[in-house]
């Protein structure tokens, strides 16, 4: 079977995971602001006798390769050699998105333009003359309505017959005449490449100081040769070369465009516009915000807290079961470590599944009705005092449920050390993971109506030292100002429950797989130390036992002892295990018998000892996973290291000084 | 005069971009470049202000507002 590669690329919110997700059967989230769809997300799927390879690349406005989800849709279409570049474009909008267009035609590989949400279009009465829009840029266009699923197949269709036949490469823009001189003499250069187009995609992007062209070209002869070329075009137009050839593409889409679309739609004020008066509003705006916020925490641990229940109880029965039908006699190791350490581990973290996914959806439903940006709108006057803009909040968001998925988020800044710093404080934020933890012993050591209270300063307390950490390091390591605050403010959209719910099992997925894995694979290692060697009289002669109390004289000065010590051994691993690991030491016999447990510590320590104990989890080492993805999207061992040491640090500093000042208030 | 100071509701025509090129080429992604016609749709005169290009909403920082020079109309 014949095999063909498409990517498929267009500006964020033009439909594109809509397209996607009719194209290839696979639904996921749907992109609805810059960073949503960062991983490249492939489908499979056949049309008579070929199989289609569709890639979904992330929604950006350029291929100018700032920020780095520009940069991967670029890499990917340069050194992937797609078949055929789908080119979605908004039609309601095509003067911006046409954009894009003109660099990618001239990346030289067969493009189809996809022409979406025909129906404002038409709603608007606007006459598309897409024929001239054809012969003007050489392309084939398809029209289409994905949300009605209207157009899709006959895309699939021309898409695997362009593919097929390596047509439609779309034209170059050409420049002015001075410029195309100069490209020409670049070209020249090149004697030994014989393909046409090829030679001026270099040659442009030669000019453009594209690094990804640069790093290939290691001709000292050319590099001269070009940065003359550059001077003499330069000092001509008193403007940087990227910027004019950017100009002239401009140019070259006003023109065709107005040709294009007879009516041309002017400003209007939008329904839209009308509830951002109110929720972007300068005095109600940031109100409106937090009390959002709020909310979804209420939403998450009051309405989270019934099926939380119902899968304790349903953990309880299956462990009960077990040892039901096991006779204590058979294969007690076995016995032991299927129900004391498998079940008890993996059970433990899989009971606060509830509470995840209301708060992914929670955070789903922020992101696809496009709030998120209101958002970033409304704190930019706080971040900007930290030196980073409103959009940086989105990460930290996304970082109330996961630092992973967080991480990958900060794609689309287009400062690199902005995203670096965002990237190293990012796990201060807290996690659901550390939620976790804390809903677990909140609980037990605070009355109820101080709970939320307890609960939300823990919150707090991560912010605020996320803030500081940000400025310190903006101030300490890069002292470069950020890049200037551009975002696109799409209309509001009614979130569908639907794509919400797909979106939040989306990203409950990565918990789960860590369920499955990691925390599976720790309760195992941790009821081994936890139950050998196998003649000990009791849980304090262990291996785990002696490892905790080996740390003891560290960790005193914070008020913690050996039992909170392995606890928090097991904690690199996953912030979660803690609870299984503390459901291990003091020997809770059903699974997940949380009452047990509370019981069992609040014997065991103070309050303070208890609040330094939340606090030390809320600020250190991150988990594996994290370290993993810092070292993934920093690209350095040295970062992600950085960022293991100097939280380690800082929770120590920070526990310590509060136990310690605490200690001389309750004397 | 500066976008910044341009008042909600108010429209006016780009001359004048003092920025890096990077910002120019981003802001051009997004429509927004010299001769453009915009319409202030928020303005606190704090923080950052919203701008309508036809259809089409941007923010911008108000570092950013403040190195655009513009002509009122």
């Amino acid at each position: 079977m014949k095999k063909i590669k498409i990517a498929l690329i267009g500006n964020p919110n033009c439909g594109k995971t809509t397209i996607f997700n009719h194209l290839t059967g696979f639904r996921h989230k749907i992109a609805n602001y810059p960073g949503v769809t960062v991983e490249k997300k492939s489908g499979i799927k056949k049309i008579d006798d070929v199989e289609l390879e569709i890639v979904d690349l992330p929604g950006i406005y350029s291929l100018s390769a700032q920020a780095e989800d520009e940069k991967i849709a670029r890499s990917f279409i340069l050194d992937e050699k797609p078949d055929l570049v789908i080119n979605i474009i908004d039609a309601s909008n095509l003067e911006k998105s046409l954009f894009l267009t003109t660099q990618l035609m001239e990346l030289g590989k067969p493009i189809l333009l996809a022409l979406n949400m025909m129906d404002i279009v038409e709603k608007r009465k606007q006459e598309m003359d897409i024929e001239f829009l054809k012969s003007i840029l050489e392309v084939e266009v398809v029209t289409l309505v994905a949300i009605k699923k209207r157009g899709v197949n006959e895309l699939l269709k021309k898409a695997s017959n362009i593919a097929k036949k390596k047509i439609s490469f779309g034209i170059n823009v050409k420049f002015d005449d001075v410029i195309e001189k100069e490209i020409s003499k670049i070209e020249n250069l090149f004697l030994d490449t014989s393909d046409l187009r090829e030679k001026r995609l270099i040659a442009i992007k030669l000019l453009e100081e594209d690094s990804h062209v640069l790093k290939k070209l290691n001709n000292c002869f050319i590099l001269n040769k070009i940065k003359e070329i550059k001077e003499v075009l330069e000092k001509k137009y008193q403007e940087h070369i990227e910027v004019i050839l950017s100009i002239r593409r401009h140019e070259f889409i006003k023109s065709i465009v107005n040709k294009i679309i007879v009516k041309q739609e002017k400003y209007k004020k939008t329904t839209s516009d009308k509830i951002d008066e109110i929720l972007t509003h300068k005095l109600f705006g940031f109100p409106i915000f937090l009390v959002i916020m709020f909310l979804i925490f209420q939403f998450t641990f009051f309405i989270g807290s019934y099926p939380m229940m119902w899968t304790e109880n349903l953990f309880n029965y299956f462990g009960s079961f077990i040892n039901y039908i096991w006779p204590i006699a058979t294969y007690p190791l076995l016995r032991s470590l299927v129900v004391n350490g498998i079940i008890t581990g993996v059970g433990a973290v899989l009971i606060f599944l509830p509470n995840i996914l209301i708060l992914f959806f929670c955070i789903s439903i922020l992101e696809d009705s496009e709030y998120m940006a209101r958002a970033a709108f409304i704190l930019d006057r706080l971040m900007h005092k930290i030196g980073l803009h409103g959009k940086s909040f989105i990460p930290m968001l996304i970082g109330f449920g996961c630092s992973v998925p967080a991480i990958m988020a900060t794609r689309f800044m287009e400062s690199k050390k902005d995203r670096l710093v965002t990237i190293l404080a990012l796990p201060l934020v807290a996690c659901s993971a550390k939620m976790v933890v804390f809903t677990l012993l909140i609980p037990a050591f605070f009355a109820r109506p101080y709970q939320p209270i307890v609960l939300f300063s823990l919150y707090l307390i991560g912010i605020v030292l996320a803030i500081l950490v940000i400025k310190i390091f903006k101030i300490i390591l890069f002292k470069e100002p950020s890049f200037s605050f551009v975002m696109e403010l799409p209309s509001y959209k009614l979130p569908s429950i639907f794509c919400s719910i797909l979106h939040m099992w989306d990203r409950s997925k990565e918990y789960l797989k860590k369920a499955g894995t990691l925390i599976f694979g720790f309760s195992i290692i941790l009821w081994a130390l936890g139950s050998f060697p196998i003649d000990k009289k009791n849980i304090s002669e262990t291996y785990l036992a002696k490892i905790g109390k080996t740390m003891e004289p560290i960790f005193k000065p914070l008020g913690f002892d050996w039992k909170i010590n392995t606890s928090l051994i097991s904690s690199i691993a996953s912030k979660e295990v803690i609870i299984a690991q503390l459901g291990i030491i003091y020997a809770i016999k059903d699974s997940s018998d949380v009452k047990q447990l509370q019981q069992n510590l609040k014997e065991d320590y103070s309050l303070l000892q208890a609040f330094c104990f939340m606090l030390f989890i809320l600020i250190s080492t991150p988990c594996i996973a994290t370290v993993a993805i810092t070292k993934k999207e920093t690209n350095s061992y040295l970062w992600a290291l950085f960022q293991f040491l100097y939280l380690g640090f800082l929770a120590y500093f920070i526990t310590f000084l509060v136990y310690q000042i605490g200690l001389i208030f309750i004397r | 005069m500066k976008l910044s100071n341009l008042k909600t509701g108010a429209k006016a025509k780009i001359q004048k971009i003092l920025e890096k090129k990077e910002v120019k080429i981003k802001l051009m992604s997004l429509s927004l470049t010299l001769q453009t016609e915009v319409v202030m749709i928020k303005n606190d005169f704090k923080g950052p202000v919203i701008l309508a290009i036809d259809q089409n909403r941007i923010i911008l920082g108000r570092d950013l507002a403040n190195k655009i020079e513009i002509e009122e109309q």
